[in-house]
């Protein structure tokens, strides 16, 4: 579904276009030759028929159980029909929590382990229909990109009428003459990822351009990972350097 | 373990152990976690559109079910194509040796939509094809996990830190022209100097 943002060019004159996140070709599927079928979730068990109220109703090793007396299927429920639900959060005790819940946000490091704690701030959101998305100094090589970073999304910016065209065709153009893609910014000063939802992922991104005749194609890469290593494990405790 | 990566290049076979990596792997993670009045963690659970019934983790499963609701068993199910035609089950790529196709250029890698990424341990590599990754030439190679109805394509590369596998399926791109006019939906100059550390951890 296409979505307005806005852009600058070269020279930092910007204009509202459209942008649409590119697909994949579409894949083959799981089907039926003859039936029209349709994937669904459904109720496997019950709360009975969980692994904690299982071992408690019939001890720890409650397998002979299980093939005596069906007691984890409730045929009235069994195999009902999943259809919308809503979130609702438990208590550590298992009790529905009628008041939002406090939200409390950890950072993990590579290998798991908590590194800090803290109260969730909101991160807005920097790509939009009003603010300008701009070219940074930086140029690379496709080479250099494809071989540095990997690009998890792209997006395909189109224009939306003639003078946006012109705009856009004339970006294509200048980036593939120049057989180069530019690093591009957001926010204030043009610098920021890119973060294209109020606490969504936020994204390096290079824009490319491609031209063919009167054709063009403005691809907008955005990366969240580069090709490296992962860093080395932490040494265990006593062992630090 | 998982098997290799095996590319025959040039009539020569080198071999790649994998190990998958993503960004977590190398940056770690956010998480959000609610906590209840006592401090303790939640558990996330989901109500039934009607109320009548809260379900928790380990209380559903999914299958396939015809128009009449009767459960369909995966043994009665075949690949089908996007057109609705039968196709073929692809069998597992690991293991067996791919035939290696290049160097590709950036392009191609660029259109190609990367789904996961593998870090990669030559075993056994073929010299020349190794000193042409490491002039940064890239190759795409057939690759298959666990084998399936959708083939996907690998694509080597190499960096200074090492060997990477990438692997995905092709993007839809279209040309933009002139005529083909997207209808909108109703709903500074002062630049950094060149850096090459870009900010990845972003958190």
């Amino acid at each position: 579904m296409p979505r307005q943002i806005n852009i600058a060019n070269a020279t930092g004159r910007d204009a509202k276009v459209q942008s649409s996140t590119i697909k994949q070709v579409p894949a083959s599927k799981l089907g039926h030759p003859d039936l029209d079928i349709a994937f669904r979730r459904y109720l496997a068990t019950t709360t009975e028929g969980l692994h904690e109220a299982l071992a408690k109703a019939h001890g720890d090793d409650y397998a002979q159980a299980l093939i005596d007396g069906d007691p984890e299927t409730d045929m009235e429920q069994v195999g009902r029909r999943i259809g919308t639900t809503h979130t609702v959060y438990l208590s550590g005790g298992g009790d529905v929590l009628h008041a939002p819940p406090e939200v409390v946000e950890v950072l993990v490091d590579p290998y798991g382990n908590e590194k800090e704690r803290r109260a969730p701030t909101d991160d807005p959101a920097n790509v939009n229909d009003a603010m300008p998305i701009r070219w940074r100094k930086r140029r690379m090589s496709r080479q250099d990109v494809i071989t540095k970073f990997v690009i998890k999304r792209t997006l395909q910016i189109r224009h939306d009428s003639g003078i946006t065209y012109d705009y856009l065709f004339a970006m294509a153009k200048e980036l593939h003459e120049a057989d180069a893609m530019v690093l591009m910014g957001a926010g204030e000063k043009g610098r920021a990822p890119l973060r294209f939802n109020q606490n969504g992922s936020p994204y390096q991104a290079f824009l490319e351009g491609r031209i063919e005749g009167d054709k063009y194609m403005l691809l907008l890469h955005l990366s969240d990972m580069q090709l490296k290593q992962p860093p080395p494990p932490p040494a265990p405790a006593g062992q630090e350097a | 373990m998982a098997k290799p990566i095996v590319v025959s290049f040039g009539g020569t076979e080198s071999t790649f152990g994998i190990s998958r990596i993503d960004r977590s792997k190398l940056y770690g993670r956010r998480q959000r976690f609610p906590l209840d009045p006592t401090g303790e963690r939640c558990q996330r659970a989901a109500l039934t559109d009607d109320g009548s019934l809260l379900v928790l983790t380990g209380m559903t499963a999914q299958g396939y079910f015809d128009p009449d609701g009767s459960w369909v068993p995966n043994n009665q199910l075949i690949g089908l194509s996007p057109e609705g035609e039968p196709v073929e089950r692809v069998p597992s790529t690991l293991g067996v040796p791919q035939p290696l196709e290049g160097p590709i250029s950036p392009t191609e890698l660029l259109d190609l939509q990367v789904l996961s990424v593998y870090l990669l341990d030559p075993e056994d590599v073929d010299m020349d094809l190794a000193h042409k990754l490491a002039n940064g030439q890239i190759f795409k190679f057939g690759f298959s996990y666990r084998g399936g109805y959708n083939a996907e394509t690998g694509v080597l590369v190499g960096n200074d830190e090492g060997l990477f596998a990438l692997i995905g399926r092709p993007k839809v791109l279209e040309w933009s022209e002139l005529e083909q006019v997207v209808q909108p939906l109703l709903d500074d100059e002062d630049d950094d100097d060149f850096d090459d550390d870009l900010d990845f951890e972003m958190f």
